[in-house]
């Protein structure tokens, strides 16, 4: 994390909100125009989705799954937020302000 | 038209007036609560906490409804912004053409059927969703009290579980303790002659942005063009259960339903945390456009049902504030929606 952290700094990076240790690889979604950049993705366990909010208003970000959730913050304009899944299964990220806003996330 | 629900939840509110009859005698030697302490939970978890509290007060959770102003109607029409609109904001709704919109009032009662001429059906509700031109919506979700019946989520919470405890001293002690609830228990909240006739408050405070950059805290508020005008409980008493939507849709006929939008700007030291009472009434005002409510919506239900309003669904050009209970009242309106999305399929009904 310390290591996310630094690079982030370094970077000139908005500070990533770590939701949990990214141990595999990082794919990124940027929520733009009340939207996620796409309907699915498929990821491997342990992977990191990394949300970008590219609007210029709130978004926030929750997976209400039996054995995976969570619940983030309100997300503001430009702040990125790492959500990292640790187990196999089928998932629902959805946003909490905006119900139309849907990505189905793929763990194999 | 009483249902076995409405009689719990009427009965759980004269029980509250019952019990502030009797805290206002006892007020002077009621013992104070301990101040509210943070939960330590999340926001989720204090959202949650409040949607179950409603839940107990209101005999819920009804199947397919929200957990509070679950009878409501929905309207479409238009707003027209006005041209000192741009002066406050640069948000695209409120200074370009036209924006068409959708409406719904509502009754305060977490209970389906609630009568419009109940006590338990006031203060009433107004939320507005502006169809953006681009794809798209934004949010205006307000009520017909000017101020809130807590000042912080966690006091909030304590309101609820106080209303809903098997022991009326609970609430009596709440009162006694908290200025806010008393002052939203007490407030007259008379039935209004129709939707059309109640002015309707946007609670919580947001920041405004214009063009060049400049901000301003300000907090909604809407005036009907009709004219606020209000029943006597005597002739609340007569009307029927359902008149507030016989009213509107007799109003239709004649003519667009109209409001003014207004934001009521802060003055130095009003506070913008925290939203339980108001700002003085001569605080400067922008009026912001008029809005034109023209039909009745065609299926109504569903679309009740799948439609959810929430304070922070927002645009460039107008930020929330740091006040907490944007974030409790949008996260306990997504639960509510999730959950009646879930049941939804149960309910057939024509509220």
């Amino acid at each position: 994390m310390l290591r996310l952290v630094t690079c982030a700094a370094l970077c000139g990076f908005t500070l990533p909100i770590v939701v949990a240790m990214a141990a595999g690889h990082m794919v990124v979604i940027d929520q733009i125009d009340r939207m996620f950049d796409r309907k699915a993705v498929a990821i491997e366990e342990g992977d990191t989705l990394r949300f970008t909010n590219r609007d210029e208003f709130l978004h926030q970000i929750y997976v209400e799954t039996d054995g995976f959730s969570f619940d983030s913050d309100e997300q503001a304009p430009g702040e990125v937020i790492d959500v990292t899944f640790p187990r196999r299964g089928d998932y629902e990220v959805r946003c909490g302000i905006h119900p139309r806003m849907s990505l189905a996330v793929s763990v194999e | 038209m009483t249902r076995p629900d409405d009689r719990r939840a009427g009965a759980l509110i004269r029980r509250a007036a019952a019990v502030l009859a009797v805290s206002t005698a006892w007020f002077g030697a009621a013992p104070a609560l301990a101040e509210d302490k943070p939960a330590g939970t999340s926001q989720t978890q204090l959202a949650r906490d409040i949607v179950a509290g409603l839940d107990k007060v209101f005999g819920g959770p009804h199947k397919g409804y929200r957990t509070a102003h679950s009878k409501g109607i929905l309207l479409d029409g238009t707003f027209r912004p006005s041209k000192d609109a741009a002066s406050l904001t640069r948000a695209e709704h409120l200074t370009g053409g036209d924006v068409d919109v959708t409406v719904r009032f509502s009754n305060f009662a977490g209970v389906p059927h609630v009568g419009d001429n109940t006590g338990d059906a006031n203060p009433k509700g107004m939320a507005i969703k502006f169809l953006l031109p681009e794809g798209g919506s934004t949010d205006i979700v307000a009520h017909s009290f000017d101020g809130f019946a807590a000042q912080t989520p966690e006091e909030f919470r304590r309101f609820v579980q106080a209303l809903g405890s098997s022991d009326p001293q609970d609430f009596a002690d709440h009162l006694a303790a908290h200025p806010a609830a008393k002052r939203f228990i007490d407030a007259p909240k008379p039935a209004p002659v129709s939707f059309a006739t109640e002015a309707f408050y946007g609670v919580n405070a947001f920041s405004f942005t214009n063009a060049a950059g400049e901000s301003r805290f300000g907090k909604y508020r809407l005036v009907p063009v009709a004219g606020v005008a209000h029943l006597s409980a005597a002739e609340a008493a007569a009307k029927d259960p359902d008149y507030l939507s016989q009213d509107m849709a007799e109003r239709l006929e004649d003519g667009p339903v109209q409001f003014r939008l207004l934001v009521q700007l802060a003055g130095e030291g009003d506070p913008i945390t925290r939203a339980a009472f108001p700002w003085p009434e001569d605080r400067e005002q922008v009026e912001l456009g008029v809005l034109s409510l023209t039909a009745l919506a065609a299926d109504s239900v569903a679309r009740q049902r799948e439609l959810v309003f929430t304070p922070l669904s927002l645009v460039g050009g107008i930020a929330p504030s740091d006040d907490p209970m944007l974030i409790t009242r949008t996260r306990s309106y997504r639960m509510s929606y999730s959950r009646r999305l879930t049941a939804g399929a149960a309910a057939t009904d024509n509220h």
